[in-house]
């Protein structure tokens, strides 16, 4: 039976990097032989576009958070994408309305952990792609993951937006139960500015535990790869942003390796949650 | 608008244990309109011409700066004229749809203005629409107005209604009136002849009431800064014609104004 992870890629800022993020480690797990699902929840739907997935209303991962079954619905909706390994079930412009809709309706932030079930034994990871905004969308696919990604551009006012996205990682914890662990990763770093390294500064000083050491630089070949619609892997393996994302993904892996869970709070329970055997212990943060 | 609820509150009913979804009915899963090739969408400076052409008023200057304090004759648009709110039962709507068409004349409409206020004020300094197609037209409609979009399932003609109307659509057992927003918005003189218009395939529910606009199609989601909007002067004629949005060169509706008209039997064009 498959482990099967599921990552969060979020931030309530736009234009970060998240589209990005998602699709160059997406590229990445399936190059690793991994089976992965992407569930776009962004009403903009770039990432349905970028795998050319149909992304009509009446097609979209909407159709799962509005299910009396989840369950039931979520496998009807996954899309084959031309790449091996990736599937998706789409994002569509009426996600934007379901705030409006639902947004006060009991049980509704649970509907795609409820979805996601019943795929678990399908794939190996299931990433999630998240809109720019806290509302019944992103609490989804925060309630739905053992992991989130935090794309985070290293510029002064992106920092703001971050502690945002902490605070409400926060209070969705103690809501949830559970551990919600995150990794920062640095995006569109640019080496040539000062503002930049500053920026980078005051990630280590102030999230010491989350953020990934390395950063993401500003690579011209992600908006080629984007406009071939492929995954920067695959159009340019060579690219700097490619060898970043790698290591990127390495350490998000290291991250979540079962070994982990040891740290989490419910550590007393008597059912035997740690498996050491794939910990090789070889990569250190 | 809606009410926000406060953070910790929200997270409390989203994640509830017990989900009560069971009145969540489903969006029917084929729709009785056939899927039609897609429209094919022109350049948007083309679109802009025509809207420009259709719209003189969007030519017209434009009001100042809104973030600004209001200007004397601002605040004096948008103080007078209390008019009792026209909600006319269904019923009734049926026939005052009918001879009030005949009957209106320039004189006889009045913006309800006072209670719904001009969407300039309405929205926030950033806000999303979202983008739709009616007729070859990109049409936006902010998105905190809408009540939600939905694949056109059946509706229901009603004998008697105004042309504009296509009838009634029931979306999870309430029945709503859809708005042709061909015949309504676009071409209100019915100067496009039936067979070249293809069906409708989406309709977009207008604010908390039960009307809603037929679209050919959906385009995007596009986040509006105020300062990016070319805002007309709503006390003017075409009261649903909020302005253009300059950077999609397309049109913003407001959505109270276009109820307010239908609720009274007028198409975009009369006043
Ligand atoms: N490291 C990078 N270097 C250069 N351009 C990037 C990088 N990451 C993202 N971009 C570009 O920035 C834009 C926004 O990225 P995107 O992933 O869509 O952000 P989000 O999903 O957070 O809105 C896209 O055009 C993308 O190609
Ligand atoms: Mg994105």
């Amino acid at each position: 039976m498959k482990q099967c992870q599921v990552w969060t890629i979020a931030n309530q800022k736009g234009g970060v990097g998240k589209t990005t993020t998602t699709v160059s480690l997406a590229g990445l797990l399936a190059e690793q032989a991994y089976k992965v699902l992407l569930i776009d929840l962004d009403p903009h739907a770039s990432l349905s576009h970028y795998f050319t997935a149909d992304a009509r209303v009446n097609h979209s991962i909407f159709e799962v958070l509005i299910a009396q079954y989840p369950q039931q619905r979520l496998p009807e909706l996954i899309q084959k994408t031309t790449f091996t390994n990736i599937d998706i079930v789409s994002g569509s412009m009426n996600l934007a309305t379901l705030d409006g809709q639902y947004g006060q309706m009991q049980g509704m932030g649970l509907q795609l952990t409820n979805g996601i079930k019943a795929v678990v034994d399908e794939y190996d990871y299931v990433l999630i792609d998240c809109p720019p905004m806290l509302g019944v969308l992103m609490i989804n696919a925060l309630a739905a993951c053992q992991h989130v990604v935090i794309p985070v551009q290293v510029e002064h006012l992106a920092l703001q937006g971050l502690t945002k996205m902490m605070q409400s990682l926060t209070m969705l914890e103690t809501k949830l139960h559970k551990a919600l662990p995150s990794t920062i990763l640095p995006t569109m770093f640019d080496k040539r500015l000062k503002a930049s390294a500053r920026a980078y500064q005051t990630l280590r000083e102030e999230y010491p535990k989350n953020l990934w050491k390395g950063v993401i630089p500003v690579d011209t070949q992600f908006r080629e790869a984007s406009s071939q619609l492929t995954p920067i892997n695959i159009a340019y393996p060579k690219a700097k942003g490619n060898k970043a994302y790698t290591m990127a993904l390495m350490h998000i892996q290291h991250q979540c390796r079962p070994g982990k869970i040891r740290k989490l709070p419910n550590h007393k329970n008597t059912q035997p949650i740690d498996d050491f055997s794939n910990d090789q212990g070889a990569l250190h943060a | 608008m809606r009410e926000v609820l406060p953070l910790d509150d929200f997270l409390d009913t989203l994640l509830a244990d017990e989900p009560n979804l069971g009145h969540l009915g489903r969006v029917p899963a084929h729709s009785a309109v056939e899927l039609v090739e897609e429209l094919d969408s022109s350049p948007l400076e083309t679109l802009f011409l025509n809207a420009l052409h259709r719209y003189p008023e969007l030519a017209e200057p434009v009001l100042p700066e809104f973030d600004a304090p209001a200007s004397a004759d601002i605040t004096a648009l948008a103080v007078p004229q209390v008019v009792a709110p026209v909600v006319p039962e269904m019923q009734e709507q049926n026939s005052s749809v009918n001879t009030s068409q005949s009957t209106i004349s320039d004189t006889d409409y009045t913006p309800t203005v006072t209670e719904y206020g001009y969407l300039h004020e309405r929205v926030a300094r950033s806000f999303q629409s979202i983008v739709c197609v009616i007729n070859g037209t990109q049409i936006a409609l902010p998105l905190a107005e809408l009540g939600g979009i939905h694949q056109i399932s059946k509706i229901e003609r009603i004998a008697g209604k105004a042309q504009w109307c296509l009838g009634v659509m029931d979306i999870k057992g309430t029945n709503y009136n859809v708005v042709d927003g061909s015949r309504w918005l676009i071409d209100p003189n019915g100067r496009v002849a039936d067979e070249v218009e293809s069906p409708y395939q989406y309709v977009i529910l207008l604010n908390d009431s039960n009307w809603g606009i037929a679209c050919h199609d959906l385009v995007d989601t596009v986040l509006c800064e105020k300062e990016n909007i070319k805002w007309r002067d709503p006390s003017r004629s075409k009261p649903w014609l909020a302005g253009i949005i300059k950077e999609q060169m397309c049109i913003l509706l407001d959505t109270f104004a276009v109820v307010d008209m239908v609720q009274q039997g007028l198409v975009s064009n009369q006043q």
